[in-house]
């Protein structure tokens, strides 16, 4: 069920109404509505997963209940392994057998050998990447005894596969979102009412700013061998926000719903085109993805502890694995390590913790500096973008080539993309005014009644004219 | 709970007021142009309601409307003909219908449609039609969410056409039907007195034409329409007849396997006798004006010549 449908507008009011009416007379009976809620949210694209996010919840349940009462460390070690083998195993069939496969043939062969597979017609289950980290963060922080396993399987399987950021995050840390499945739900008026505001503003910027940039990306993309270097420079311009309020959208999206069922999901992006510096930028994108990478990988294979050489090689781990967690293709491999690349000065100079906070915080108006550092790690996001968006290593190198030709500098062709052109930078704008809250439309709490009504109006009234062509959400294919 | 409820209750209806409002206010300034290809239906009706009982009524889909020279008919066979003939894009529910309600005592009904033509048709051209002919209303069912989405469409280039208006200072455009717009010659003061489309005549073949599908086979369902349409007139007295579209000899070898069991399946079902045989409706690429079922004037006059012999044969 995507969040951007008519089925999406009967089933939300719907679950929410039995949720506090019908369901509140226990915890129990709300926990057992989420996950029906889940499941026919799921099952809506293909029932038949169901089963994988099911199998997952009962490995990982009777893993966390042996951990409980294991001590040996050998035998902790061996349950560990068993839901990191189980988890990863389907991931790795599902979303990597065919890349693996056919590398390895491409190997072979370059070294004189023949080797005779063929790849199999899978279909990877919607958000298999996201409910396996989140999965796996139970039983890591149950084995690092930093949570106690649940004996309460509804909780568990609720926390698994709790329908607003099931199939694209944010990806939820067990420590977080679990202990809130076992607390009595108490309905606050300003959460539900802030939920709704940041339902309104994912759906804006994924309905308006998404779906409206991919038309343009998408035909650009798609015929940049045609297109001038001015054009293609649009192309990856365009791509660089519908990739941003496509995924951002979805996370307002989901974490507005999640408040109106009484549940805090943490954030996952803080305005990343406003940053200074490519270490800040990773701060702000997909925050809950690389908090994951950082506590589950980053740390254990040793973090910034040791020398320099350790330090880039984890650097580039944290970061390529990262890349290769979005799909299986060699561009997203490229595309995390060219971020490594752009991070790995800032580390070595030790600047990487320079931009904690939001820019220009207190002011209108940042300086000259911040501006610099904001163009700087725009481009470079951008440039970066390319690798993510193209169909294969080849096509982003002649699109990359093809920028930089002598075309840049002709004007390109907006015939039917002038709206648009006006609404992405006033978009920003609104950014930039909301960027020191959790959302930009967060700043209507301040606003008198009569002003953030106009407002709400306004934004509704943009999500009916400017509805383009229905897009599926980027990272549900991953 | 209760003040969350009944605040986003209202907020959700001031939301819908607003919707209201918009539409209400933004649909005065929408002119519907008279001169729709649509708006053919009103001329149609009203010369058959004129001649009343005992005439050949040519129904179908647009594919009848291009193809026939009903003047030339009514002179050779002495009988009024009036060709209701629009748009297949209605569907063969609606065009069924709409056949029924013309039909009357006494009539001969010659009825034609393209190959594999689906039931429901275009919701949104049967609410456009019944616009500008409100008989039309009885010819389709109400459905409330395909309501929804037409209206909602209309709001928002209604909404759309007053921005951009605005914006380039020009007034508000007309309405126009995505299929037929102002400047083509799909108008409804393209079809002479007898209903027969004939704004195309003269003018040259289109580089490339249209329709030109290639089938699948399926039990086409158009059949059960047709045999309802059948009891349905043979009830009030007049005689059905079905003719199978004109149609490019090469489109047919290109789908011959599928179109013949179509045909088998209609010898097979239908109710009503078959004028002629398949290939009797098949021409030369070169006779046909922009769709693989829409004759030039040469091809029109075969055609014409063709059904007066099968009908003078039937008599």
């Amino acid at each position: 069920m995507l969040f951007n449908s008519i089925d999406f507008a009967i089933f939300l009011p719907v679950v929410f109404l039995l949720y506090w009416f019908v369901a509140n007379r226990s915890l129990k009976w709300q926990n057992i509505l989420i996950i029906a809620a889940s499941y026919l949210f799921y099952g809506w694209w293909d029932w038949r997963f169901l089963s994988l996010i099911l199998f997952s919840t009962v490995v990982d349940y009777l893993v966390g209940i042996g951990l409980s009462k294991a001590e040996d460390i050998r035998k902790r070690r061996i349950l560990l392994w068993t839901s990191i083998t189980v988890n990863l195993g389907f991931l790795g069939f599902f979303k990597y057998y065919n890349f693996f496969l056919e590398n390895f043939i491409t190997a072979f062969s370059f070294f004189g050998s023949e080797i005779s597979a063929s790849s199999l017609n899978i279909i990877l289950p919607v958000g298999i990447s996201f409910y396996t980290f989140q999965t796996l963060s139970y039983t890591i922080d149950v084995y690092n005894r930093k949570l106690e396993p649940t004996r309460d399987f509804i909780s568990l399987a609720a926390f698994v596969s709790f329908f607003p950021q099931l199939v694209a995050g944010p990806i939820e840390r067990a420590t977080n979102l679990l202990p809130q499945f076992d607390s009595p739900r108490i309905f606050s008026y300003s959460k539900s009412v802030d939920g709704l505001r940041q339902i309104l503003w994912g759906l804006f910027k994924k309905i308006v700013i998404a779906d409206n940039c991919a038309v343009h990306a998408n035909y650009i993309f798609a015929n940049s061998a045609d297109m001038d270097g001015s054009m293609l420079l649009l192309g990856a311009l365009f791509f660089t926000f519908q990739i941003y309020g496509d995924f951002s959208g979805y996370s307002d999206i989901a974490i507005g719903t999640a408040r109106l069922f009484g549940f805090d999901l943490m954030r996952n992006f803080a305005f990343p085109y406003f940053s200074r510096d490519i270490a800040e930028f990773w701060r702000r994108w997909h925050i809950s993805l690389s908090t994951w990478f950082r506590d589950y990988l980053y740390i254990p294979i040793g973090g910034s502890r040791g020398g320099t050489w350790m330090k880039v090689r984890n650097t580039f781990v944290i970061f390529v694995v990262s890349g290769f967690w979005h799909g299986a293709n060699w561009t997203f491999i490229v595309w995390g390590a060219l971020n490594a690349l752009y991070f790995l000065p800032l580390l070595l100079a030790k600047k990487n913790r320079q931009n904690i906070e939001i820019v220009a915080q207190g002011k209108v108006f940042p300086t000259v500096r911040e501006v610099g550092g904001m163009m700087i790690t725009f481009w470079l996001t951008v440039l970066a973008w390319i690798f993510f968006r193209a169909e294969n290593l080849t096509h982003a190198f002649s699109y990359i080539d093809g920028i930089f030709s002598s075309n840049l500098f002709v004007l390109p062709d907006i015939t039917g993309m002038k709206a648009l052109l006006l609404i992405v930078p006033l978009f920003l704008l609104f950014e930039w005014f909301g960027r020191e809250k959790e959302f930009a439309l967060a700043l209507a709490e301040e606003w008198k009644r009569p002003m953030r009504y106009i407002v709400y109006y306004i934004i509704i009234l943009a999500i009916f004219l400017l509805t383009g062509e229905q897009q599926q959400f980027i990272y549900f294919q991953f | 709970m209760k003040k969350f409820l009944i605040r986003s209750g209202l907020f959700l209806l001031s939301v819908v007021i607003l919707f209201v409002a918009l539409y209400i206010l933004t649909d005065s300034h929408i002119r519907t142009l008279e001169n729709d290809f649509m708006a053919a239906m009103i001329d149609k009706h009203q010369r058959a309601d004129e001649i009343g009982s005992t005439k050949i009524i040519i129904a179908g889909g647009s594919n009848v409307a291009f193809n026939i020279d009903s003047r030339r008919i009514e002179d050779e066979l002495g009988i009024p003909v009036v060709n209701v003939g629009l748009s297949v894009g209605l569907g063969m529910d609606f065009i069924v219908n709409e056949t029924i309600d013309v039909a009357q005592e006494g009539d001969i009904i010659v009825f034609s449609i393209t190959f594999f033509e689906t039931i429901d048709g275009l919701y949104s051209l049967k609410r456009h039609t019944a616009q500008h002919y409100p008989r039309a209303n009885h010819y389709f069912t109400f459905n409330l969410s395909e309501e929804f989405t037409l209206h909602s469409s209309r709001l928002r280039d209604n909404l759309l056409s007053i921005v951009y208006g605005l914006i380039s200072s020009a007034p508000p455009s007309a309405e126009t039907d995505d299929l037929f717009e102002s400047e083509s010659i799909y108008t409804r003061s393209g079809f002479n007195e007898y209903g027969d489309f004939t704004g195309h005549h003269g003018l040259p073949q289109v580089d490339e034409l249209d329709q030109r599908f290639t089938f699948e086979y399926s039990y086409w369902t158009g059949i059960d329409e047709l045999n309802r349409l059948n009891r349905e007139v043979e009830k009030k007295g007049a005689q059905l007849y079905y003719i199978y579209p004109a149609y490019p000899f090469s489109d047919f070898e290109r789908n011959r396997d599928v179109l013949i069991r179509f045909d088998e399946d209609m010898r097979k079902d239908l109710e009503p006798p078959i004028l002629g045989s398949i290939e009797d409706g098949l021409y030369d690429e070169s006779v046909f004006f922009d769709t693989a079922y829409h004759l030039q004037q040469e091809g029109v006059s075969q055609r014409t010549e063709y059904l007066i012999e099968l009908l003078r044969s039937e008599r």
